[in-house]
């Protein structure tokens, strides 16, 4: 009888310990881009940015980062619209040697589902990108590696 | 708020465990004699075995008949919930003939309508099911007494409709606002199986009515997955899990026996 007992409690114990009622951090969701910036002169080697900040241009300019010298940064697509329009700041702090370059991204969008926790991801195709960078700008090329965003891997290199 | 309830429910279940180191309670039809007989030396006991033998000898010896039929009935927890869980509507017609002594052949036929509502993933799921299968009583009865602690199994098939209606769009980057997008995308004509064992204990409350408690453990063996989504809920089943394919489920149902034959 008692066995019995221990038996039923087990199935009770099953019922209120599940666990997928929460996105884990190690799910892969929604990708960012990823950008990798490398030297103009030699077009091999990472090149960390200088102070770079990144907006969004939308009416009150979203920080996306404020100031970063990295060489490999993630970006942040729009899950809403077929584009994301940003500012590339360099030396985001300085008055005089401030520099800024536009940088549009346009894609189609698509929604995978993940699990019942994370819901569902967006991914995104048909990449396409556009700059007002001149020669003069700090930003010298831009390459696009790949025409679909949907894992981590790097996405896009910026030649400064 | 999880965990406390697995803590407390673990701790529930080593309190069990510990207990049930104890010698097992005196039941079933073999009554007390060794038992008593062990504790000879106590004279008080040796007086009182004599007592009760004397006073059990008689049922044991008697020969009635064992009934075989057919037991029908309904499951009440799900109509209770139906009238208490807006997310839930559903009912479940049960029964099980007697074949033998210890062996039942039983069946479970039912239909879910569930909504599915979780940080903005909406779904609606309803279909029906049925379990096919075998129970054994393991529970000893006093003769003319006829309550069942039974363990049985259980092949459950369910066709039902997935239907997805809002779902949020998950993002780790806080610039760009997160979208939760309404839609409606029907997935009809699914269909999944699953074994199941299932536990229950069954009291003869009067006559021929017999009230019983089970609960549920199941293993999803195959279901057809809707395209760009998942079944949350498969009616029958239950909720399913993301990781394992194990689900569990409970029942609360009421029964009327029909007596065919006896021998």
């Amino acid at each position: 009888m008692k066995r019995w007992l221990g038996l039923s409690f087990m199935f009770f114990a099953l019922w209120s310990c599940s666990k997928d009622d929460l996105c884990s951090g190690e799910t892969p969701t929604t990708p960012l881009l990823t950008i990798e910036f490398l030297d103009f002169t030699d077009r091999t080697t990472p090149k960390s940015t200088n102070d770079l900040a990144i907006r969004v241009r939308d009416t009150d300019s979203t920080v996306v980062y404020a100031s970063i010298s990295e060489v490999t940064i993630s970006l942040p697509l729009d899950t809403e619209t077929d584009q994301s329009l940003f500012y590339f700041i360099d030396q985001a702090s300085s008055v005089e040697n401030l520099d800024v370059v536009q940088l549009d991204l346009f894609y189609r969008r698509q929604d995978q589902y993940v699990n019942r926790a994370c819901a569902f991801k967006t991914i995104y195709t048909n990449m396409a990108f556009e700059s007002d960078n001149t020669p003069l700008s700090w930003i010298r090329d831009i390459e696009l590696l790949t025409p679909t965003v949907e894992d981590a891997s790097v996405h896009m290199y910026i030649y400064h | 708020m999880r965990l406390y309830t697995c803590i407390f429910i673990i701790s529930l279940l080593t309190g069990v465990s510990t207990s049930a180191q104890e010698p097992e309670a005196l039941y079933e039809g073999t009554l007390p004699l060794e038992r008593l007989e062990n504790n000879a030396a106590q004279t008080i006991s040796v007086q009182a075995s004599d007592s009760l033998a004397q006073g059990v000898k008689p049922a044991m010896d008697s020969t009635k008949l064992t009934a075989y039929g057919l037991r029908v009935g309904g499951d009440l927890s799900k109509l209770l919930r139906t009238a208490l869980d807006q997310n839930y509507s559903g009912f479940e017609l049960v029964g099980d003939l007697r074949f033998s002594k210890r062996f039942y052949a039983a069946v479970e036929l039912g239909y879910e309508e569930r909504f599915w509502s979780q940080q903005n993933l909406e779904a609606q799921i309803n279909g029906s099911y049925i379990k096919l299968g075998a129970d054994f009583n393991a529970y000893r009865n006093w003769t003319g007494m006829n309550n069942g602690i039974t363990t049985g199994l259980r092949y459950g098939l369910s066709t039902f409709n997935n239907t997805l209606l809002r779902y949020p769009v998950y993002t780790t980057n806080p610039t760009f606002p997160s979208s939760i997008r309404e839609d409606n995308i029907e997935y009809s004509g699914l269909t999944a199986g699953w074994v199941e064992f299932i536990l229950a204990v069954k009291t003869e409350l009067w006559s021929n009515f017999f009230l019983s408690l089970n609960v549920q453990l199941k293993h999803l063996i195959h279901e057809d997955t809707p395209g760009n989504f998942a079944n949350l809920v498969i009616p029958g089943f239950n909720k399913t899990n993301d990781f394992s394919a194990f689900g569990v489920g409970y029942g609360y149902t009421l029964t009327y026996f029909i007596p065919i034959l006896k021998r």
